[in-house]
């Protein structure tokens, strides 16, 4: 993160040319026009306005009504849904990060130390992630369906247990996660890049001394892409608070045959309600806009925090490094 | 294919494969082989499992109602079928129709309005760089959810709901992400270039157009692929503003509601999803190269 946003100058950038400075600022202003414009009317502004309609009633029809803190108050009194889907939102969160990170990472050092063929592994790797988001939610509603899937096939063929996966409240968390974590592609793609960076004649010059395999990958190549840990932590945590698709198609596609797709949210018994899905039915369902507005300004703070906390983060392990 | 993705020297292979002349460098060459194969067969192992799911996919695709329903995981016998029914089952054309429009205007807009913004970014020093800068990584990271509301008020109030304007009209007025990828390959566009043109007497838009644009051409293909691909794999927002009007229903939005129609047909559902997957499995084969690098790019720090 703070490599990205620390360097705000390109190597060469250069002042533009003398002349007329009117004429180069209406130039610069020109080509920056149309991101100005867009992060005013649907950035800056849709912050500003949530923060207003957090603090009303509207349903969208009638105007908005002040109304204080009654939707924070409704979020930690009254709503018996919001207190499960938090606690199932951050405990995926802490689960699934680590989990996917660590996955990605160490097939990534696998790669990089192998001679040939790296680029097949790497694009075969890479296959799952290319389903779009909703593909493969069905995809895996489909693999792990307990009665026809193949997955229990042939965990029958081997006289193993078949569990009942996404319709077991004790198991659709493990089963998402491993949904998500099928679609990790990406960091893979990251930290390879990543890891082929670390300097050859440093773990060379530390296996002369006698260090193990462990001992350079955890005192040289941990240190060394750091920063991109670190970036790849802040996406990932932030891409979790605001999972919905997976937990919305699971749900509703193996929930059952209802009419109203809305009513499976969180099926099996809310094990799989999160945070934006509750947002979703109470907005756009409901039609309770201000407690939308309300919930959202808690995803904002939550991933402000994040942000802050882990760019503090890299700031102090990046400085502790230099000295 | 394959070889584009290979890195160009191998020099971390040449460099353990040479032969030493001590004894203990020739151990340590011979354990390196054996470490090759240990690590081949991890990563084959892992492969499969990994794959696995694509296998069934595909398998499961091709069978019939009755061999769906049995657990049985080789099609007998292949019943090609099933891709013509879901034509017939849910009106494929239209979503099909519908998600590459919306797709394909969302990506040439945000192409569009996202290099100047991205150019000047990378070429210009002016004041509030670093200030837009962040805002635009800001926009980036920052959940969807956050700003949902009020854009949904916005867009209801001027009757957009239902239309999909709500999804390819922010697109004209750059969009973060490709912002941040194109700004990310231009600053590393030799400087010198456009400096001899600035000398030459050229202005700002005429080097944007005729000097930058022919040596940056990869980079714009590669945001332009993931813009597509973000448009083409959305669910949300289509959900959102699409929710109300069939008319406009994508690919996603059919496809998750595929099960609520029609019950535990399994086969079509994921001769459906196949259909879904595969434009974009091919536009990947053809684009390797720039979608690796525009992915290694959006992570590796400068």
């Amino acid at each position: 993160m703070t490599a990205v946003a620390s360097r705000t100058a390109g190597p060469g950038a250069t002042r533009v040319r003398r002349g007329n400075p009117w004429r180069t600022r209406l130039t610069i202003l020109a080509f920056l026009s149309p991101g100005i414009i867009g992060l005013a009317v649907f950035f800056v502004y849709p912050l500003a306005a949530n923060l207003y309609y957090s603090f009303t009633r509207y349903d969208l029809v009638n105007p908005a009504q002040w109304a204080g803190f009654a939707n924070y108050q409704f979020m930690f009194d009254g709503d018996r849904q919001i207190g499960t889907a938090l606690r199932n939102t951050l405990v995926f969160c802490v689960v699934s990060v680590p989990v996917s990170l660590a996955f990605a990472l160490g097939v990534a050092s696998v790669l990089a130390r192998i001679r040939s063929g790296a680029g097949i592994y790497r694009t075969l790797f890479y296959l799952p992630t290319l389903l779009p988001p909703v593909a493969a939610a069905m995809a895996f509603s489909f693999v792990l369906n307990p009665g026809t899937g193949p997955v229990n096939a042939i965990l029958k063929f081997l006289g193993l247990p078949q569990p009942l996966w996404f319709h077991d409240p004790n198991l659709s968390q493990i089963s998402l996660l491993m949904l998500t974590t099928w679609g990790v592609g990406n960091t893979i793609v990251i930290f390879l890049a990543a890891v082929n960076e670390v300097p050859q004649e440093q773990l060379e010059a530390a296996q002369i001394d006698g260090a193990g395999p462990l001992r350079r990958f955890w005192s040289i190549t941990i240190p060394t892409i750091s920063p991109v840990l670190l970036f790849a932590t802040i996406t990932g945590v932030i891409a979790s608070l605001q999972l919905f698709s997976q937990p919305y198609v699971v749900s509703t596609v193996i929930g059952g045959g209802s009419g109203s797709a809305a009513d499976n949210l969180g099926y099996p018994q809310n094990t799989l309600l999160f945070f934006t899905q509750v947002l979703y039915q109470q907005g756009f369902r409901y039609f309770n806009m201000g407690y939308a507005a309300a919930l959202s300004m808690v995803l904002f703070a939550a991933t402000l925090v994040v942000t802050v906390i882990m760019i503090a983060a890299t700031r102090r392990g990046i400085h502790s490094e230099e000295s | 294919m394959t070889s584009m993705l290979e890195r160009p020297v191998d020099l971390d292979g040449m460099r353990r494969g040479a032969t030493g002349d001590s004894p203990a460098k020739r151990r340590l060459s011979r354990r390196s082989i054996l470490g090759g194969i240990a690590r081949h067969s991890l990563l084959i192992a892992l492969l499969i499992v990994f794959l696995a799911p694509l296998f069934f996919i595909v398998t499961t695709a091709l069978m019939t109602d009755q061999q769906a329903l049995t657990s049985n995981l080789i099609p007998d016998p292949i019943n090609w079928a099933n891709f013509a029914e879901v034509f017939d089952r849910i009106p494929l054309v239209r979503y099909v129709a519908n998600t590459v429009l919306i797709a394909v205007a969302t990506t040439v807009f945000a192409i569009v309005s996202s290099v100047p913004v991205a150019y000047a970014l990378a070429t210009f020093k002016f004041k509030g760089r670093r200030a837009l800068w962040i805002a635009i990584i800001a926009a980036m990271m920052l959940p969807p959810q956050v700003t949902i509301v009020p854009l949904y008020v916005m867009w209801a109030q001027v009757g957009a709901v239902g239309t999909p304007l709500p999804l390819i009209v922010p697109a004209l007025f750059g969009d973060a992400f490709t912002i941040f990828l194109l700004r990310q390959f231009f600053v590393s566009v030799p400087r010198s270039y456009i400096d001899a043109a600035r000398i030459d007497g050229a202005g700002e838009f005429r080097i944007l157009w005729s000097v930058f644009m022919p040596m940056v051409r990869p980079a714009i293909v590669a945001a332009g692929l993931f813009a597509f691909f973000f448009a083409w794999n959305d669910f949300f927002n289509p959900l959102l503003y699409l929710g109300s009007n069939q008319e406009w229903y994508t690919l996603s939005i059919g496809l998750s509601q595929f099960r609520s129609v029609y019950a535990v047909q399994w086969n079509l559902a994921m001769a459906a999803t196949l259909l879904f997957v595969l434009p974009v499995v091919v536009l990947f084969f053809f684009a390797q190269k720039q979608f690796v690098q525009g992915i290694a790019l959006t992570g590796v720090k400068e």
